[in-house]
């Protein structure tokens, strides 16, 4: 598995997905068509969580590949991410 | 919304978005004192959509980076441990330190940098011995393949470590403070080292983003068109990256950390 190409897959699609619910929300909400921001919600979401599904992805291939110099650099970030999500949600 | 205000924020984000993915940087030091100055808008509700913004330029820009192996996702991900301790680190130091405190040592951090980046020129090690640390990048500016061995990887994490407690502490910085640890303490080159921020900045953005979307605080609409805006301004920026030369950028960015130092600097002051 090639980390580069599946890192960049997930970026690419993530973004374009994202862009794209927004941009059809922008148009539902231009020409009153109903549930226009709830569209708009998930694009952003899409967007969001994009960077978070490539950590996941990125973790993946470097420990399929077993490059445990970089797999347990990656899986602790992606633990240091969730309890600071989780802390910044619940005591925030 | 207001046409006029509609057509405001596109071009705003545009410019955040063409900055944020050719220097590596967030863009949240234009998005954030545009939405409250000028928009009214309340610091944390802007602060929302900047995180929004960053995610979108951070995923559109790394996207091409990393798919024409400019950007580094190996060394980016280790080095990101670092500044997600820090920003860990830097939400409890805020209960302790005032933050115009930590705001004028990282103005000087700032002025350090751009003043080194624009008078010494780049240094980069060319492979050595060291193959596990040795990596090569294509410069469509130069037609060369760019090789280059990366050094100091545990004090550069310490960097790293200084720039999420900053983030976390100002709301800035993570970029302007990542790129000069990785160009001039870790030899990455300048294109290597902005593309891997723009790669990292989203992961950066991601907690903070993702709790005031689960919270509900996010102007939809807002982030709507700020989204957008970012989106194409994230496009022009990479094909401006691929081309530029890796100097010139070199230079760009110092000028520009000069600037950001002093916008902060105003802002300890009370101006702005």
């Amino acid at each position: 598995m090639n980390l580069e190409d599946n890192t960049s897959f997930v970026l690419r699609y993530g973004s374009l997905i994202g862009v794209m619910l927004v941009a059809i929300g922008v148009i539902m909400h231009a020409v009153g068509v109903g549930a226009n921001e709830e569209v708009m919600i998930a694009g952003i979401a899409v967007i969001v969580f994009t960077p978070f599904a490539c950590m996941i992805i990125s973790f993946t291939t470097l420990a399929v590949n077993r490059e445990r110099r970089y797999a347990i650099p990656a899986l602790a970030l992606i633990l240091i991410t969730v309890v600071g999500m989780a802390a910044g949600y619940y005591l925030g | 919304m207001d046409s006029v205000l509609i057509i405001g924020l596109l071009v705003l984000s545009l410019i955040a978005g063409l900055i944020g993915s050719l220097f590596g940087l967030g863009g949240g030091i234009i998005v954030v004192p545009v939405l409250t100055i000028l928009y009214g808008m309340d610091a944390r509700s802007a602060m929302a959509i900047s995180l929004v913004a960053i995610a979108a330029i951070s995923a559109t820009s790394a996207s091409s980076h990393i798919k024409n192996r400019i950007a580094n996702v190996r060394i980016g991900l280790r080095l990101e441990v670092g500044a997600a301790a820090g920003a860990v680190a830097g939400a409890v130091i805020a209960l302790h330190v005032q933050s115009w405190v930590l705001a004028l040592c990282f103005s000087g951090v700032l002025i350090y940098s751009a003043i080194y980046m624009f008078v010494r020129p780049e240094r980069i090690i060319p492979p050595g011995d060291n193959e596990e640390n040795s990596f090569t990048y294509h410069d469509k500016a130069s037609g060369k393949d760019v090789g280059y061995e990366v050094r100091n990887i545990n004090t550069g994490t310490i960097g790293f470590v200084a720039a999420g407690v900053t983030s976390a502490l100002s709301g800035v910085g993570g970029g302007s403070i990542k790129i000069p640890v990785m160009n001039v303490h870790m030899h990455i080159p300048m294109k290597v080292a902005a593309a891997t921020s723009s790669y990292v900045i989203g992961i950066t953005a991601f907690s903070g983003a993702a709790v005031y979307l689960l919270s509900g605080v996010i102007d939809v609409q807002t982030a709507a068109f700020v989204t957008i805006g970012a989106f194409v301004g994230s496009v022009i920026g990479v094909r401006i990256l691929t081309m530029i030369d890796a100097g010139k950028l070199r230079r760009y960015f110092s000028v520009l950390l000069l600037f950001l130092a002093g916008v902060m600097l105003l802002n300890v002051g009370g101006i702005i």
